[in-house]
């Protein structure tokens, strides 16, 4: 019997971008290994010391495909991560799991991101998707926020975003920053600010859950649905394919089920505190 | 690999837990090829207070010049991690705070000119951060093994935290309270000793510590009724919480 | 087809042990170790626990030597078998080449367990579908034989739960003891035909209508919960009720013993160690929802309060499973009752939720 589907394949770290403070993208290398569709995420191994689920932020194909991990350092794995792997280290890899953004079944649709913080991670290939299928999509708007300007992820591909023909992309932090010419305040405010057909937009949204719940609700009240409307979910994942039961929400397992969800699907279990 | 550079330190206490330090390097001999050790009076002639990695601190905190030491120790550690019940939680000594100090004394010693401490004793992260806690009384040696592996290699445990009970029915120990109607604090007493009391058949003690993140002092009562009912009696509950989870019990909430 | 009975007595049960036993099998059931009632392997009928009664309350568990007894189970259950409590995952030496953990596949039977059993493990099946080591441990079970639970215990409650006290399904042999007599039917093509080599008489009437009455009056008593799609609505109502599940929870103290013992409770934690000559090992364990770890991530908790996970285990065993897998998850065996310190019974809080809903 295949005593597989928990054995990570060997992953070679190509490249290291520091992109906030504790945040560095790890851009790894491995041979065969399937395509994940955006929003997907992949199980990283330290080894010896134990796993972390972290979403992918961007894949490039090839013979040796490579995948972008943005990965904070905040727990014992990913500190020991932050810490000891950089360029030509090893990595386990599994995967890609999970659902991702169904961003194909929403072709001719204004497509909405709203980001927070390193929720960025797990839209960037949304945002790839758009931008390589321009004539696919309607009218794109990005609003991202983070804590302070320092925090904000991909600040190197900020500029392309802008650049993205029939878009609007506001960028936000928290509290005002001698530095920041732009919006200070909650990026969930962005959401008054910006023009939005919410018969036509599908949103795709990630970041704290707190924020998601306010844009989400913030959405339906400008009009969208709130099966157009999805979210990417955190909890606490460790198999990442449904059979340790860790992150159940409700009936879901976040891994499996999700890590994406419409907000139609979710609301009743993100109501309740705790759930 | 660098050695991972561990000073050992000693405050009020038994020293079985450095006995523990001493046994596990024995067990893992390999261990002594990937540290250096700067401190450990029990085991050297020479010792400094150095920059060190990772500072082992045994004991608990009942004097100034203890807390003087400790401070230095925190500045000069990149960790520090809190070994056995009495540097986690106070330990056996917590028994005499609120006693009069004077009469524990003279109790204890035949010259107690030479004892200097304070009405209090301190866990030791009520006087410096900690960034490991290892309780026990004593502690777990393949813990602090385990702990010193991951440190060498430049990473951590992943903390897990549960009651010990958990312990127990993965290894299929019969339950004490279920089966033998014996008292036991198992099912508030954190996890990770081996559950080595009730796999020789008799009740946990709660040496490692009362599960404070879950037990509060409503849940504490009921389970003080249940021990009650299986034969302990108020006081002897009162007294294994002190001794072995005064700074705990101390900051225990009331709601939850 | 009318089902078959086929009668014997106890004897027939050593003899079937035989046969299995002659097909190379391991047979796993419920037996005594030393006066400890574990689950392991037995050799002969002399290994059941036969002659014993398992006196069962909140927190109170007695094994009671009696001639005429009935034992049902104890905290382990086939689970222990099946998704052990502590299992090797891989162990990666030479650099990250992972080579994966060996499961013992040893073919074996499992005897005697009861109906409660029985429909734990079908959940199992389901909700760990898609789980290697689960599978491989499971497709080892060559034979399944049920004993019937012609007296159900004090905290029993599988009449509720319509997982016993009859097997329904998914079993090869059932078989119920009924006053010196034993009872067989067959629950697979497979099972008859070790019936047929147990060469054992058709039941007569008789036997067969005493069985029906001696069912009946067990699944009337150890159905005290109210209805289950009531129990369902009623949970599924009060999921916002903080107050509500904070006052029912607030006996509990997060010890985890319920998930444990609980026959379906599948969750596990990963656990890696290391040595310092570069061999890394990954392991899993049973782990409780219970237990403050459960819903914490670094940085954060989506369980902070007890409560929560308390209000997390009722619900997934009633509402959650359903939605999963189409069965409830709670399958009335009553052993969360039974082995929790704390004497919290589950159908007792069950009932709670009806009457706080309704009232």
């Amino acid at each position: 019997m295949a005593l597989g589907r928990l054995l990570p394949k060997v992953g070679r770290v190509v490249k290291v971008v520091d992109e906030a403070p504790l945040v560095r993208t790890y851009h790894v290398e491995v041979e065969e290994f399937p395509e994940p569709s955006p929003g997907q995420f992949n199980v990283l191994y330290a080894k010896g010391m134990g796993e972390v689920v972290i979403s992918v932020s961007n894949y490039v194909a090839g013979g040796k495909s490579v995948m972008e991990h943005t990965v904070r350092a905040i727990g014992s794995v990913t500190n020991y991560i932050y810490a000891k792997i950089g360029a030509g280290d090893q990595l386990g890899i599994r995967g890609p799991y999970g659902k991702g953004w169904p961003i194909r079944e929403f072709e001719g649709y204004d497509v909405l991101i709203v980001g927070g913080g390193i929720g960025l991670a797990p839209l960037r290939p949304l945002i790839k998707c758009v931008s390589e299928g321009r004539d696919r999509y309607g009218r794109f708007t990005l609003l991202y926020g983070a804590r302070r300007p320092v925090d904000m992820l991909y600040k190197y591909e900020h500029e392309e975003y802008g650049r993205i023909p029939d878009s609007t992309v506001l960028f936000s932090i928290d509290a005002p920053h001698p530095s920041w010419r732009g919006y200070v305040g909650f990026v969930t405010d962005l959401i008054d600010k910006v023009k939005l057909e919410p018969a036509n937009t599908v949103a795709f949204v990630c970041g704290p859950e707190v924020m998601m719940k306010v844009a989400s609700d913030k959405l339906l009240k400008r009009g969208l649905k709130a099966d157009r409307v999805f979210l990417s979910l955190e909890r606490r994942c460790r198999c990442g394919v449904g059979i340790c039961g860790s992150c159940q929400l409700g009936h879901y397992f976040v891994c499996k089920d999700g890590p994406v969800f419409s907000y139609q699907d979710v609301k009743p279990y993100l109501a309740v505190r705790g759930l | 690999m660098r050695k991972l550079r561990v000073a050992v330190f000693k405050l009020t206490s038994c020293s079985g837990c450095l006995n523990e330090v001493i046994y596990s390097m024995m067990v893992h001999p390999e261990l002594l090829r990937y540290v250096s050790i700067s401190y450990f009076t029990e085991l050297q002639d020479l010792n400094a207070v150095e920059e060190v990695d990772v500072a082992i601190v045994e004991g608990s905190v009942v004097n100034s010049e203890q807390e003087e030491l400790v401070r230095l120790v925190r500045e000069r550690a990149k960790l520090v991690a809190a070994l056995g019940t009495c540097a986690v939680f106070g330990g056996v000594q917590s028994l005499r705070v609120g006693e009069d100090l004077r009469t524990t004394v003279l109790a204890s010693y035949p010259n107690p000119d030479f004892i200097r401490v304070s009405p209090d004793v301190k866990s030791l992260d009520s006087v410096v951060r900690v960034d490991y806690r290892l309780p026990g009384c004593p502690v777990n040696g393949e813990s602090l093994a385990r702990l010193l592996v991951k440190l060498v290699l430049g990473g951590t445990e992943t903390p897990i935290h549960e009651s010990l009970c958990s312990e127990c029915k993965r290894k299929g120990i019969p339950c004490v309270v279920v089966l033998r109607k014996e008292p036991c604090l198992g099912p508030v007493t954190v996890a990770d000793c081996g559950a080595l009391c009730p796999s020789f058949g008799r009740g946990c003690y709660g040496c490692h510590g009362l599960n404070a993140l879950v037990v509060d002092k409503g849940r504490l009562e009921e389970f003080s009724r249940v021990v009650e009912r299986l034969g302990m009696s108020r006081d002897d509950l009162r007294a294994l919480l002190k001794a072995f989870s005064h700074a705990s019990l101390s900051r225990l909430s009331s709601a939850g | 087809m009318p089902m078959r009975y086929f009668a014997g007595d106890s004897s027939a049960l050593g003899d079937l042990i035989s046969i299995l036993r002659g097909r190379g099998l391991a047979v796993l059931s419920y037996r005594l170790w030393g006066d400890l009632p574990v689950f392991g392997e037995v050799e002969s009928l002399r290994d059941l626990s036969i002659g014993y009664s398992d006196v069962q309350g909140p927190a109170s568990y007695r094994l009671v030597r009696d001639e005429r007894g009935f034992f049902r189970h104890s905290y382990y259950s086939p689970k222990y078998a099946l998704h052990p409590p502590i299992q090797d995952i891989y162990e990666a030496s030479n650099g990250l080449r992972a080579v994966p953990a060996r499961v013992d596949t040893a073919p074996m039977a499992l005897f005697g367990i009861k109906p409660c059993d029985l429909a734990a493990i079908e959940v199992l099946d389901r909700v760990l579908e898609s789980d290697d080591f689960y599978r491989a441990r499971r497709s080892a079970v060559a034979y399944i034989v049920v004993e019937e639970c012609v007296e159900p215990g004090d905290t029993c409650f599988c009449g509720s739960t319509g997982t016993g006290p009859a097997a329904s399904g998914g079993f090869d042999v059932a078989y119920a003891r009924l006053e010196g007599r034993v009872l067989f039917r067959a629950g697979s093509e497979r099972g008859l035909r070790l019936l047929e080599e147990l060469k054992l008489g058709e039941a007569p009437g008789d036997l067969v209508e005493r069985y029906d009455e001696v069912m009946e009056e067990a699944r009337r008593k150890s159905s005290r919960l109210p209805p289950l799609d009531a129990v369902i609505k009623a949970l599924e109502d009060s999921a916002a009720s903080e107050g509500f599940w904070r006052e029912v929870s607030a006996r509990c103290v997060g010890c985890a013993n319920c998930n444990m013992v609980c026959p379906t409770c599948f969750c596990t934690e990963f656990i890696d160690s290391a040595d310092l000559s570069g061999r890394a090992r990954r392991q899993r364990q049973w782990f409780g929802c219970l237990s403050y770890t459960y819903g914490q991530v670094a940085g954060m908790h989506f369980r902070p309060e007890l409560f929560m996970r308390y209000r997390h285990f009722v619900l997934h065993k009633f509402v959650f499973y359903q939605r999963q897998i189409g069965l409830p998850g709670c399958v009335g065996c009553g052993r969360c009752i039974t082995w929790c310190p704390m004497g919290i019974d589950l159908g007792e809080v069950v009932s709670r939720v009806v009457s706080h809903g309704s009232g």
